[in-house]
């Protein structure tokens, strides 16, 4: 128990004393170890494939594997990837770009040179909304780390310490939740100078607290057990507590919770740029790209279609792989 | 519970303060004031009147004085006018309050219609073809940011077939005529219904689940009970409770998320208010909207709390 033990990992047996130890007491002196297990044990172990020990990692990993919804929605998100870092590559085939516009050939139906027909300047369609992806996937991930980064050393602190510093925590998560958090983030974007990085920083400072307030209330639900309690009494110190036997038990449900924060970084980035105050143009966004798309729907009625569609698409994958995570690692929580 | 109703607004007293704090501070650290935003590449405005300007507006003092004078006059009703419409905050901001409440009222009831029903539709017939539809839908709805849903059916619905407005709260000139402003607000409040019922249909039909696994509902089964019975006396009322516990998240992202919807249907409402006022850079309009939104969140959630101890016999507030 000195090392950090993760509790799921019950599956395991203990290393080697299993029968023998057992029965050596029955057994002459001279035959104790290698001694057959008893008779009866053996039509139990016969003809039957037993499933090696595995760790609680193996094992989620091993359940996320046999999800076959979680996988196409992995498979989906790679082709959306990979789609959109090789946007240049794709640009440089077609003889597109992602700038240059073509006044003479704006509000072009989807064709066979402009495969989502052309923008309000004429440029290509299709490419922006790959370079869009770029910003979209980044932008999640980004907001992903940053949420994590604050929210699981704020709620392993708070929790495991408790009294003033649990108290100040929630106080800022009471004003936190009685601020509409979209107005707040209107504010700040339309304050800061506007660039991918800040606005990653903004949405992630500004979205830590649900995943914070989980880890709290698994960190106290933790420090109780019998493990930490034996990790003390070892004397080991608050940090190694807290980073080595607290946290591993902590990952997984963060690492479930990071799915949705990820959902929450391209729908918040979506969605400021759509107000005009996330990305800005000339950079595509796929929130930006809609900003004044009802000025000429009816003109270009796809405009308005595929950024939408696209926003839809990778987050109804993060959602359906996010979905196979907490399946995997939690199976309780499967209905 | 009435005097638990008293401490919770004493105790919201000091988080508005800290928020106001922070709406009011947050633009004025910033060197430039919203004067010179406007006036600055104004070749008929000079250094002078800009400063001039910003001198009339106390912007020029210690921001803390600046908050002392705020704070004070707010206290006493009065939070200043706009820099640009020179019309007084409260009377622009309380104009604004009903669009906000009607929006976001009825796309609370609406979600709630829609999705409760569902989810215990789903619970019941569980794993049918019914139910994997509706769930699939379900998820399929959430991956679509919602205004990006009220613009195609802004398109579709407002715009191909005619159906409905595509945008505002009445036609102008018929102010009073109220089946043209439910006409208007049909397709937001029917966009962001809908996507919020998606979230009902999901903890109701969770709920009806695990109450259907309890002893006391086999219980009631083996006493003879039809089923429409056991539904709506043991299994029903049991799941309501966390379905109103999630009220109060649901009232914040429908105030907060207005603010997309409003922009999308033209809808005047406190969320395009601080999207306006923040680009201008309307200080006394920023802050005192920040202000009135969160007492709108803040009496929610307060609403909510008394309302679980009214369905909860369980629950009692003293």
């Amino acid at each position: 128990m000195s090392e950090s033990t993760p509790f799921a990992r019950p599956a395991a047996p203990a290393p080697a004393p299993a029968t023998g130890a057992v029965t050596a007491p029955l057994q002459p002196a001279g035959a104790a170890a290698p001694a057959a297990p008893p008779a009866a044990l053996e039509p139990l172990t016969r003809g039957r494939a037993v499933r090696p020990a595995e760790g609680f990692w193996i094992g989620s990993l091993r359940r996320l594997l046999r999800n076959k919804v979680a996988m196409a929605a992995l498979a989906g998100l790679l082709v959306l990837t990979i789609a959109s870092f090789s946007a240049p590559v794709i640009a440089q085939w077609r003889g597109l770009s992602r700038d240059a516009m073509e006044l003479t050939s704006n509000y072009q139906r989807p064709n066979a040179v402009n495969w989502f027909g052309t923008d309000e300047y004429g440029r290509d369609y299709f490419i922006r909304l790959l370079y869009g992806g770029q910003i979209s996937i980044l932008m999640g991930l980004s907001v992903m780390v940053i949420i994590l980064l604050i929210a699981v050393p704020v709620g392993l602190i708070a929790g495991y310490y408790g009294g003033l510093v649990d108290d100040i925590f929630l106080w800022v998560a009471q004003i936190h939740a009685s601020v509409p958090t979209l107005f707040v983030l209107i504010l700040v974007a339309a304050w800061i100078p506007p660039t991918p990085a800040s606005l990653a920083i903004i949405i992630g400072v500004f979205g830590w607290l649900g995943n914070a307030r989980q880890a709290r209330g698994l960190t106290i639900s933790l420090k109780r057990t019998d493990y930490v309690l034996a990790a003390r009494a070892l004397g080991a110190s608050n940090m190694r507590i807290i980073f080595r036997h607290i946290m591993p038990n902590i990952i997984s449900l963060m690492i479930v919770l990071a799915g949705f924060d990820v959902i929450a970084g391209i729908l918040a980035e979506t969605g400021l740029s759509y107000l005009g105050l996330g990305v800005r143009p000339p950079i595509p966004s796929w929130g930006n790209m809609l900003t004044n798309s009802l000025s000429y729907v009816f003109r270009a009625p796809h405009l308005v279609v595929f950024p939408g569609l696209a926003v839809g698409a990778i987050v109804l994958c993060v959602y359906m792989f996010a979905d196979g995570l907490r399946d995997a690692f939690d199976p309780r929580l499967k209905e | 519970m009435t005097r638990y109703a008293i401490r919770r607004l004493l105790q919201a007293i000091p988080l508005l303060f800290v928020i106001s704090l922070i709406g009011f501070t947050l633009y004025r650290i910033t060197p430039n004031s919203p004067f010179f935003a406007e006036l600055a590449l104004n070749p008929e405005a000079s250094p002078e009147d800009i400063r001039r300007l910003e001198e009339k507006y106390g912007l020029d003092r210690p921001i803390h004085e600046q908050y002392r004078t705020w704070l004070w006059n707010a206290l006493h009703g009065d939070f200043g006018r706009s820099y640009f419409t020179k019309r007084p905050v409260m009377e622009m901001i309380v104009e604004r309050i009903p669009n906000t409440l009607t929006l976001t009222l009825s796309a609370f009831v609406i979600s709630l219609l829609v999705g409760i029903p569902l989810g215990i539709i789903c619970a019941i017939k569980r794993n049918s073809v019914l139910d994997n539809a509706l769930r699939a839908i379900a998820v399929f709805l959430t991956s679509f940011p919602n205004w990006w849903i009220g613009l195609i059916a802004i398109v579709v619905l407002g715009g191909w077939l005619r159906w409905f407005p595509q945008g505002g709260v009445y036609t102008i000139g018929r102010e009073w005529d109220l089946l043209d402003r439910l006409h208007h607000l049909a397709l937001p409040a029917l966009v962001a219904g809908i996507d919020g019922s998606v979230g009902y249909l999901r903890i109701m039909r969770s709920q009806v689940l695990e109450q259907m696994r309890q002893d006391f509902v086999r219980t009631a089964y083996a006493k003879g009970l039809r089923q429409r019975v056991v539904m709506w006396r043991h299994v029903l009322r049991n799941a309501f409770l966390p379905v109103w516990t999630g009220f109060g998240g649901l009232l914040a992202g429908l105030i907060s998320g207005a603010a997309l919807l409003e922009y999308t249907f033209s809808w005047p409402g406190l969320g395009r208010l601080i999207l306006d006022s923040a680009l201008k850079r309307d200080f006394p309009v920023i802050t005192a909207n920040l202000v009135v939104a969160s007492t709108l969140l803040i009496i929610g959630y307060l609403l909510v709390d008394l309302g679980y101890a009214l369905i909860d016999p369980r629950v009692r507030y003293d």
